[in-house]
């Protein structure tokens, strides 16, 4: 197999020296982390390496030698550099050689021992993959979605090469820690040595915001122990709410809006009012033409205008606290641009109640007249519902009940159509209604749910949220290694979305439209708002 | 009738506002058209022991890439599908299972977009399989 070096392309102008890193023996590649310049002491080379692998448990270890030379080298460089080998013993040892000035690198990896099967080649044939180190150490794999039937536990195991250079970076935070600008013993050079600021303030503040990042984490880590990013998406979610709200408040308590939408709110009630009476004598007259038993039609109209008409009473009668009571309410946008739309459905549920009356009514008359029809229409084929069996039987009936069954069933097909009509006209109503309240919440959930800090973070650094990664062919020399740039891939927008979306309250609706459609048939009453596990009435 | 119709769209393009949203929309749709939609060119990349890499450029200059380990991969082949009335071929990779070594996952086509013929698909097939057989031929050192 092709042995595969990762490179950090922030060691790639730093001076010779030793390769710091990992090896991982399955996927025949080299991680390497680090590079330690000359002069050091190989005792304290490796008990930083020990310390470094106490720490973070990963086995980093002296990998091999990298010169960054002019062309015309000493020759003792070149022996010394062999010389290290014995000391640091690792198999198979790279020897990673750049000249200065130029695009040409070279690598080889020998191996000491000489294998049992004479066909494997001493010397492996090496492949140079570089990585930018500061964005492979911030940023986070996702993975796609796993199959249904997988067990969490395979998925660590099945993970891939690249998830195990990912980690490598992520777990090395100790061997990060000094510099080659540092004043220890051994000097390293990583991607904290890509260049400090030239200003002293900004180094202060550097250093400033340690603490203070510190502390919002563990402010963060108070509320629960789910990861840090939902945390921070819920934080910035409530903050975004509570902005808007402010925002709404400001506006309506500023020119006294207050006043005037409450001045406007009980002419609007009226004038609803007034076009639902204008609709019920458009009904107890000939509605579309259509011809409908009289009396019935004037029992209906007369009943419902009535209702109406305790309705419009009932809003004049409210209409002098109705400003005392907006502005109240008008207060609870401080919580949140969500609390007030919610209270804004409320209020039109409210407002709307003569509707949902009518509806149940028309629902209820309409229900009773489709039960009596369809159970008369069996009496009709000598046929009867078997309570105990929930099947239908067949039944020998007496001449008289018969006759009345009769003389019922055709009463009530008669007045079918005029109950129909009501029945149709306020669940219509109904319907829009509910439709506009959908909206609201709908409204809401979004608000919720949408990761805002997942999204910002993938606008602004999109190495943080990796869906892979992606290989760019460098330029290539006949005799030289391949060599190729690793770069991440940064996860699209909708994945984002779907991985980082916060739970919304669940309030989908519970029916499918087939069974909508068959309760609006048989007059079922529908509740938009019952989850599934509730009691059904 | 017609008459009325052109009359009715004469009116609305007096209308200045009508007309700058209608050209507004068909610009932002044809951006979005570029953006998303028009494929300029699509490249293959196979690294031997690293993996499949498959890039398709956009003509807004988007580029939206796939990358799959060569531990995933199975084997790379010319599929023959039968549509309607002719018989098309594409190239896809096949994916391992992670549970049943032996079992086919995914198939995953490739040059969606730029469809080429036989010929060109007999090639591309023949460099894969030279380096999948290197590939194989090596497998993972200790």
């Amino acid at each position: 197999m092709v042995l595969k070096a990762f490179f950090p392309t922030c060691c790639a102008s730093a001076d010779s020296g030793l390769l710091v890193g990992r090896w991982v023996p399955e996927q025949s590649s080299a991680v390497v982390l680090a590079v330690v310049h000359f002069p050091f002491v190989p005792v304290q080379v490796k008990e930083l390496l020990a310390q470094a692998r106490q720490a973070s448990r990963v086995g980093v270890a002296v990998l091999g030698t990298w010169s960054h030379r002019h062309q015309e080298a000493a020759e003792s460089l070149g022996r010394f550099l062999e010389g290290l080998g014995a000391i640091f013993s690792h198999e198979p040892w790279l020897q990673l050689c750049r000249e200065r000035g130029s695009k040409s690198w070279s690598c080889t990896a020998t191996r000491r021992q000489v294998p049992a099967c004479p066909s494997t080649p001493h010397e492996d044939q090496v492949m140079l993959v570089f990585y930018d180190q500061r964005k492979v150490l911030l940023s986070q794999l996702h993975p796609p979605a796993a199959l249904p039937d997988r067990q969490a536990g395979d998925a660590t195991a099945s993970a891939g090469g690249l998830a195990a250079v990912f980690d490598t970076v992520a777990r090395s935070e100790a061997l990060f820690r000094s510099d080659r600008f540092d004043e220890s013993p051994v000097r390293l050079s990583h991607w904290q040595s890509e260049g400090v600021e030239a200003s002293i303030l900004a180094e202060l503040a550097k250093r400033a915001s340690g603490p203070i990042c510190l502390l919002l984490a563990c402010l963060l880590s108070l509320v629960s122990a789910a990861s840090a990013c939902r945390k921070a998406n819920v934080l910035v979610s409530v903050l975004l709410d509570v902005a808007l709200g402010l925002a709404l408040l400001s506006w309506l308590h500023g020119k006294d809006r207050i006043g005037q939408l409450a001045e406007a709110l009980v002419p609007v009630a009226d004038h609803v009012a007034e076009e639902l009476q204008h609709l019920l004598q458009w009904l107890m007259g000939a509605p579309a033409g259509l011809k409908m038993n009289r009396a019935l039609d004037q029992v209906l109209g007369r009943f419902f205008l009535y209702h109406l008409h305790l309705w419009i009473s009932y809003i004049h009668l409210m209409s002098p606290f109705i400003e005392r009571i907006l502005w109240h309410v008008g207060l609870s946008a401080c919580l949140g641009l969500t609390v007030a739309l919610s209270i804004l459905s409320d209020i039109i549920a409210l407002l709307t109640f003569h509707i949902y009356c009518f509806y149940v009514y028309g629902a209820r008359l309409y229900c009773l007249k489709v039960c009596g029809l369809s159970s008369l229409w069996r009496l009709f084929r000598g046929k009867k519902w078997n309570v105990l069996r929930q099947r239908v039987d067949s039944c020998s009936y007496d001449l008289d009940q018969l006759f009345i069954g009769t003389l019922l069933f055709t009463i009530l097909v008669f007045l079918l159509p005029t109950a129909a009509l009501y029945y149709l006209v306020f669940t219509l109503l109904r319907l829009l209604v509910v439709a506009v309240q959908g909206l609201i919440h709908v409204l809401v959930d979004v608000i919720n749910s949408l990761p805002l800090y997942s999204l910002g973070l993938r606008l602004c650094r999109p190495y943080r949220l990796a869906a892979g990664v992606k290989f760019r062919v460098l330029e290539h020399e006949a005799g030289r290694p391949l060599r190729l740039l690793m770069q991440i891939n940064p996860l699209p927008y909708g994945r984002v979305i779907h991985t980082y979306r916060l739970p919304s309250c669940g309030c989908h609706p519970t029916h499918s439209w087939g069974s909508l459609c068959r309760k609006l048939f048989f007059g079922e009453l529908i509740y938009p708002w019952r989850q599934r596990g509730d009691k059904q009435d | 009738s017609l008459g009325n119709l052109t009359a009715c769209v004469w009116l609305s393009l007096q209308n200045s506002m009508i007309l700058s949203a209608a050209i507004f929309i068909t610009l932002l749709g044809l951006l979005g058209y570029l953006h998303f939609v028009k494929i300029d060119q699509e490249t293959l990349l196979i690294i031997d022991s690293l993996g499949i890499q498959m890039t398709s450029s956009y003509a807004s200059g988007k580029e939206s890439t796939t990358f799959i380990e060569m531990g995933k991969v199975k084997d790379v082949v010319i599929n023959e599908a039968i549509y309607m009335q002719k018989v098309i071929y594409y190239l896809c990779i096949l994916l391992k299972d992670p549970v049943e070594p032996h079992e086919i996952s995914q198939v995953v086509p490739v040059f969606q977009s730029a469809k080429p013929r036989l010929d060109c698909l007999i090639e591309v097939y023949r460099s894969c399989q030279e380096v999948l057989a290197h590939q194989k031929a090596t497998p993972a050192s200790p």
